[in-house]
């Protein structure tokens, strides 16, 4: 965990109102677990707090950053052109624990699919099989560059679309459901709240495990900023998470 | 000529930094000590810890806003029992002098927490957080005199092992009675200001942005307010004033150091860049040298108010 000067390598859209970034930070790529996140300093002197970014890849000594435009912080930021520096904190938080080989099922949401980018790699790397399901609102949403972290591993790749032309109509959630999960040994989860409380009941008692997006003080686990409600009692995303086994959390209180 | 950037805070000895963190902003979480090490922190104070533990407010907890940040975390703590038998492996073995906070409903309440911490050996001072804008009736009830202030302290310091460091809110900062009940009380130091009570509202949804009604506003846009108050109250007591409120540079702390505070404290820019200890510290060293002066006192010694006329 350090402060590295992170010099911009590249910075394309990926999809409608969102960037891929890749970052040259090569101390915190290093040391970085598949679903860490970095604390990111957005427009300095203007904005005041860092704004927290999973860490999409770390190969080659770099970081690269899915960053959907949401307000001032995320605006900055994909407008930032090559050789620029960036300040990031990082990494941080718990990341995802990796099983022996087996079986496992990926659902991302939105830029929620960002904190799962590492996980696939090194899953199928190590020899598992890995099956991604992705949902977006709309097909112009689709980040073909950020989607390229994920086909290149995983054993299937299964993009839905909600509203608009695609070929597969329906939600993340609507995929789950007709899934036959017995035949998965572990299954992954990240996106909105929305999605992530429609899946919990679905996987309950499967020891799936859910990466949170939380707004955050400070990302280093001092400020108690992202404290939610778990049956272990209140647990800091930034610090505790942000991955939690889905039945931890206590859904209906956040 | 060598510059000495250790301070002296009366009761509680030299610390050698002038740079201390602000309760609330200092956690012992790994990734955050990672940070920190080898930083030049005079002390670091801890959460408020209450007598009993709290699970904090709903979220959200955190808005920021310009140059600013409000928060309504709630003081969520462990509780006196949890911290005591937690504090000699989480605090002790640290390379920081560590002042703890506190908070309570009650003088009693304040009373028992500091016989609580008197069974520790190692904190140099105890906090008294009597300011805490997040909790209903915790601090504010019985800080809205400035007789039952000098009260509670007065209690506390009678039978407290520790230094008492007396933190005060803006309110209690408008003028120096509060300061002066509490240095009466027998405060060793004061600590202003903490955060100021403030609201943001959601108007689409008819409701507050935050998980509460209100929440303290910090951040830099705090700070001309906090050294104004800084500056009235230390030329009015004779215990140190530890200054904060927004600092977020070497300039800010000097700003602090030459309105009258003996020392200065992060908060807010601590949770930001815990790294900022060491750039103010070697701002505060190369002025020191510049201005050939040789230690932090002087800076305050060398301030004239308005007497000097400007120069053209």
């Amino acid at each position: 965990m350090i402060e590295e000067r992170a010099r911009v390598l590249s910075n394309h859209p990926a999809g409608k109102n969102a960037h891929l970034l890749r970052l040259h930070a090569p101390s915190i790529s290093g040391q970085t677990k598949p679903g860490q996140f970095v604390q990111v300093s957005c427009d300095p002197g203007k904005l005041l707090l860092r704004r927290p970014y999973s860490i999409l890849d770390n190969r080659d000594g770099s970081v690269s950053l899915y960053v959907k435009r949401v307000g001032n912080g995320s605006n900055w930021l994909c407008e930032r052109k090559q050789e620029e520096v960036l300040d990031l904190m990082g990494p941080l938080g718990n990341g995802f624990p990796l099983p022996p080989p087996g079986r496992h099922m990926l659902v991302g949401g939105g830029s929620g699919l960002a904190s799962l980018g590492i996980l696939c790699r090194l899953l199928a790397e190590a020899g598992g099989e890995v099956d991604v399901l992705m949902g977006f609102r709309t097909p112009e949403e689709i980040p073909g560059a950020v989607l390229d972290a994920f086909s290149r591993f995983c054993r299937s790749l299964t993009l839905v679309v909600e509203k608009g032309d695609f070929p597969v109509k329906g939600t993340a959630v609507d995929q789950v459901r007709q899934q036959n999960l017995e035949k998965y040994d572990e299954i992954y989860c990240c996106g909105p709240m929305g999605m992530l409380k429609a899946l919990a009941p679905l996987l309950h008692g499967r020891g799936a495990l859910v990466s949170l997006e939380a707004r955050m003080g400070c990302g280093t686990g001092v400020c108690f900023g992202c404290t939610i409600p778990t049956r272990n009692g209140g647990k800091r995303v930034c610090l505790e998470g942000p991955v939690f086994c889905m039945d931890e959390v206590i859904w209906d209180e956040i | 000529m060598k510059s000495d950037l250790g301070v002296e805070l009366g009761g509680l000895g030299r610390l050698e930094s002038p740079v201390l963190l602000s309760s609330g902003t200092f956690g012992t979480a790994t990734p955050y000590l990672k940070m920190l090490q080898d930083q030049p922190v005079g002390a670091v104070c801890t959460k408020t810890i209450t007598p009993l533990p709290k699970n904090g407010n709903p979220q959200p907890r955190i808005l920021e806003g310009p140059s600013s940040l409000i928060n309504s975390i709630g003081l969520e703590n462990p509780g006196i029992d949890a911290f005591v038998r937690g504090f000699e492996r989480e605090y002790a073995s640290l390379p920081f002098v560590h002042i703890v906070s506190i908070s309570a409903n009650s003088p009693g309440e304040f009373v028992y927490l500091v016989e609580r911490l008197n069974e520790l050996r190692t904190p140099r001072a105890i906090e008294l957080n009597l300011s805490c804008p997040n909790v209903d009736s915790e601090g504010l009830a019985f800080g809205n005199s400035p007789e039952k202030i000098g009260s509670v302290v007065h209690e506390c310091a009678r039978i407290s092992r520790f230094p008492l460091v007396a933190k005060l809110s803006p309110f209690q900062s408008i003028d120096p009675s509060f300061a002066l009940a509490a240095q009466e009380g027998g405060a060793a130091a004061l600590a202003l200001i903490n955060t100021i009570p403030a609201m943001v509202l959601d108007i689409h949804q008819f409701r507050s942005a935050l998980g509460t009604l209100s929440g303290g506003l910090s951040g830099p846009a705090i700070r001309p307010v906090a050294l104004k108050m800084v500056y009235e109250i230390s030329h009015a007591v004779h215990i140190p004033v530890i200054g904060m409120g927004g600092i977020s540079s070497g300039e800010d702390a000097i700003e602090f150091l030459m309105a009258g505070a003996s020392a200065v404290s992060l908060g807010t820019m601590n949770l930001v860049k815990p790294t900022l200890p060491s750039a103010i510290c070697a701002c505060i060293h190369d002025f020191l040298v510049e201005h050939e002066m040789e230690n932090v006192g002087e800076i305050s010694r060398r301030f004239d108010g308005l007497q000097s006329p400007r120069e053209p």
